[in-house]
């Protein structure tokens, strides 16, 4: 699928629900992107590191951690639910990483997500993200696909 | 002598005859030679006579010549003498006409002047047209008398125009005639309204005199007046109601004076009704002594109903505050008090908006024109606060607020608005309950879906193959899993589109629309279920349909479940056509026709009921949350829109069509603020 590209795109995912995190984790693998699992917001800039033979990195902030992965320049995008484990949403994910500013801020962010209210939709596609889906209503070979072309076409 | 000279000469002759007559011989041939010279010059003297009578008759010729041209001389002469008097008296004649046309246009123009003095007394239209004509008709006699003297054909011309200047005076004499008519009409009328004049002047001499008994009497009445003023001393309000009866009185004196004719009879009439008056003053202070019993007895019961009414108003529970037309506090209830925590004499007179102060979620206090008293005062519309929307906070005393819905109603007496009542309450307590629903429906969205979305991803990686291929069998249960989870998935939507409408957080977000190519899209997602049933399918669109204000989610939420209607209950085969028009300039209309089902003629009425789902289609085996019509109603319904739909009832294969409208310029908000 992405086998065109040389290097191997990496896509950081973020979702609390360990059997749909599986399921994703081994759709995108499938598909043939490296991906970095985190199951909450803390963990998006810790645990999942060492997957990637990098090692854990105890990281306190969430600036530090930001500070780390802009570094790593590895993330290509990031598939992102709302409700997470911990006391911070996807949301609250978005708006810190986007305000960082740098490189970060210019990945894209696809939210894939059952809290369908309107109200969240807008607040996320208010905060920057590139699209937003309601999970139960898209296969997951449909949103790698979008993701996939998404990527192809920024990469242009 | 001459004898002698001859005896002499004879004498001579016969001597010389004696003397020789060899010497006659000489003499006689002298003599011959002599003959024969006369004889020459006689020969000569002849050819010159004959050559002188030519000349002479040449002479004469010429002579007659002369004399016939002489001849004609003279008649030329003569001709040109004439000719020249003919031109003298030409020229006397060109004279003489243009003196009398100078003399003629002379005239004309004081015709004109006096046309245009007599006319002035005439309608101002006709004396305008006159004088115009006199005007230019003296210019014309002007011009006339200017060119008269060089221009022939310019005399001719005057000639023709002095023949026209004749028909005009002519026409102008008879008018003059026809104003003298109407002048000596005038004189006639001028008489007569001089006659009339003199009799207004012996009426009005008349008038005065009747004024001046009428005064006389209005004196008698003022005494009378004063009498039954006495009578009703004990009572000021008898005495009030006569001064203005007398009042009363007095004007229709004046007017009386302004219509002289009917002076007299109501003079009299006035007499009799001083009488009357005096009789009715009796009778005045016998109902006045019957009214004070009944003030005082109605006094009494509406002091009593007043009571009532108060304790009434002041123990309901909602907060109550009235203001009179000026918007000043004239009641507050004891639960505005409370909810306030102010004593109503804090409060009473004030004006509503430093009585009560009202401000937003951020305690900006609400503009004058948006309170909704003052609403009421200026409109004379009841309007509410609701508890969807912007919330308005009423400040405590104690600086504290609280979110409160506000109904204010005008109080309106002959068309004008004369106060307000405002009733209010504090919805903290509402607010959190919504607040609750709203979370319910979010986080049930979210566990309900979690699941869901396990079983629709696995089961689709397994039927995609990824951990390796299945079996027929295996591929077929599978597929049962995931259709069936679909199918949860679709009803959990359609509960959770419910649950959002009716606690009403659906967000209508309208944005320029364009239904055309939302409807192509919807279409091209039912396309496979379309062919899988060999439905004959068409799809016909206006051009003249601009962008619509409508939300695009709701929008598709509405075709798509129309259309997937026709498509789920429509048999192999059969027949849809779809169509969007403008139903007039301000509304789109949606039409799906089918050759369907249908919907039995007992069950129309509940078609849009929640859950419902007609006989006919739940015996054949096809799914349907019976939610879509019930959603898509309350959507098109909260946008502005009308659902209605036409089919023959329980009639298989003669279809249903079903007919959506929609404001052009998107949903109508709610009239409340």
């Amino acid at each position: 699928m992405s086998n065109k590209s040389v290097k191997k795109q990496t896509i950081l995912v973020i979702e609390d629900e360990k059997p749909l995190l599986e399921a994703i984790n081994d759709k995108l693998e499938k598909s043939g992107f490296g991906v970095i699992a985190a199951r909450s917001v803390e963990q998006a800039f810790n645990a999942n590191i060492a997957k990637n033979g990098l090692g854990v990195i105890n990281v306190r902030s969430i600036e530090q951690a930001l500070n780390y992965l802009e570094s790593l320049e590895r993330v290509d995008a990031i598939w992102l639910d709302h409700h997470l484990l911990g006391k911070e949403d996807g949301l609250d994910f978005v708006k810190k990483f986007k305000a960082n500013g740098g490189r970060w801020s210019k990945i894209p962010v696809f939210v894939v997500s059952n809290a369908a209210s309107p109200k969240t939709v807008k607040s996320y596609v208010d905060s920057g993200v590139s699209k937003y889906y309601v999970k139960s209503d898209h296969r997951l070979d449909e949103i790698i696909k979008d993701i996939q072309s998404f990527l192809d076409h920024s990469a242009k | 002598m001459n004898k002698k000279t001859i005896i002499s000469a004879s004498d001579d002759i016969i001597l010389n005859l004696k003397v020789s007559a060899k010497e006659k011989e000489i003499v006689r041939r002298k003599l011959a030679v002599t003959a024969e010279r006369l004889a020459a010059t006689a020969v000569k003297l002849a050819i010159t006579a004959k050559e002188r009578e030519s000349v002479r008759i040449k002479l004469a010729v010429t002579a007659e010549e002369k004399e016939h041209v002489r001849l004609k001389l003279v008649v030329t002469a003569e001709k040109l003498a004439v000719i020249a008097e003919k031109l003298a008296v030409t020229a006397e004649e060109k004279e003489s006409v243009r003196r009398k046309l100078a003399v003629t246009a002379a005239k004309l123009a004081v015709t004109a002047a006096k046309l245009s003095a007599t006319t002035e007394e005439k309608e101002s239209v006709r004396r305008k047209k006159l004088v115009a004509t006199a005007a230019k008709l003296a210019v014309t006699a002007e011009k006339l008398a200017a060119t008269a003297k060089e221009k022939e054909s310019v005399r001719r011309k005057l000639a023709v125009t002095a023949a026209k200047l004749a028909v005009t005076a002519e026409k102008l004499a008879a008018t003059a005639k026809e104003k003298e008519i109407v002048r000596r009409k005038l004189v006639v009328t001028a008489e007569k309204l001089v006659v009339t004049a003199a009799k207004l002047a012996v009426t009005a001499e008349k008038l005065a005199a009747t004024a001046a008994k009428l005064a006389v009497t209005a004196k008698e009445k003022e005494i009378v007046r004063r009498k039954l003023a006495a009578t009703a001393k004990e009572k000021e309000s008898v005495r009030r109601k006569l001064v203005v009866t007398a009042k009363e009185k007095e004007s229709v004196r004046r007017k009386l004076v302004v219509t002289a004719k009917e002076k007299e009879s109501v003079r009299r009439k006035l007499v009799v009704t001083a009488a009357k008056l005096a009789v009715t003053a009796a009778k005045l202070k016998k109902s006045y002594e019957t009214l004070e019993k009944k003030v005082l007895e109605r006094t009494k019961s509406l002091e009593m109903s007043r009571a009532k009414e108060e304790a009434v108003l002041l123990s309901i529970g909602d907060g109550l505050l009235v203001t009179n037309e000026k918007g000043n506090v004239i009641i507050i209830n004891k639960t505005a008090e409370k909810l306030l925590g102010i004593k109503s004499k804090e409060a009473m007179g004030k004006v509503f908006s430093e009585a009560v102060l009202l401000v937003d979620e951020k305690g900006v206090p609400i503009p004058s024109e948006k309170h909704p008293v003052r609403m009421a005062l200026v409109s004379g519309i009841t309007t509410a606060t609701t508890i969807v929307g912007s919330t308005y906070y009423n400040v405590r005393k104690d600086k504290t607020k609280f979110p409160v819905a506000i109904m204010v109603t005008p109080v309106i007496l002959d068309g004008k608005v004369i106060g307000t009542i405002e009733v209010f309450r504090d919805i903290t307590a509402e607010r959190e309950i919504d607040k609750a629903k709203t979370e319910f429906v979010s986080l049930a969205s979210h566990q309900l879906r979690t699941p869901l979305s396990t079983v629709n991803w696995y089961a689709e990686m397994l039927l995609a193959g990824d951990v390796g291929e299945l079996n027929e069998k295996q591929k077929k249960y599978l597929d049962e899993v995931y259709r069936s989870n679909q199918r949860m998935v679709e009803l959990v939507n359609a509960l959770l589109d419910v649950a959002s409408l009716e606690i009403g957080t659906f967000v209508v977000e309208p944005e320029p629309t364009d239904i055309i190519e939302l409807a192509q899209s919807v279409i091209d997602e039912q396309k496979p279920q379309i062919e899988a049933k060999k439905i004959v399918f068409s799809f016909s669109f206006g051009k003249n349909i601009s962008l619509m204000q409508a939300d695009p989610k709701l929008l598709r939420m509405i075709v798509q479940n129309i259309l997937s209607n026709a498509v789920k209950y429509t048999h192999e085969g059969g027949k849809i056509d779809m169509s969007i028009s403008l139903a007039d300039k301000n509304n789109i209309l949606l039409k799906v026709d089918d050759t369907g089902y249908g919907i039995p003629q007992n069950q129309q009425d509940k078609i849009f009921t929640k859950l419902f789902r007609a006989d006919n289609v739940r015996d054949k085996d096809t799914d349907g949350t019976g939610l879509g019509l019930y959603i898509v109603k309350s959507v098109v319904e909260n946008s502005g829109g009308k659902i209605w739909f036409k089919s023959v009832g329980g009639e298989e294969n003669k279809g249903t069509t079903f007919y959506v409208s929609l404001p052009l310029d998107g949903a109508k908000k709610p009239a409340n603020i």
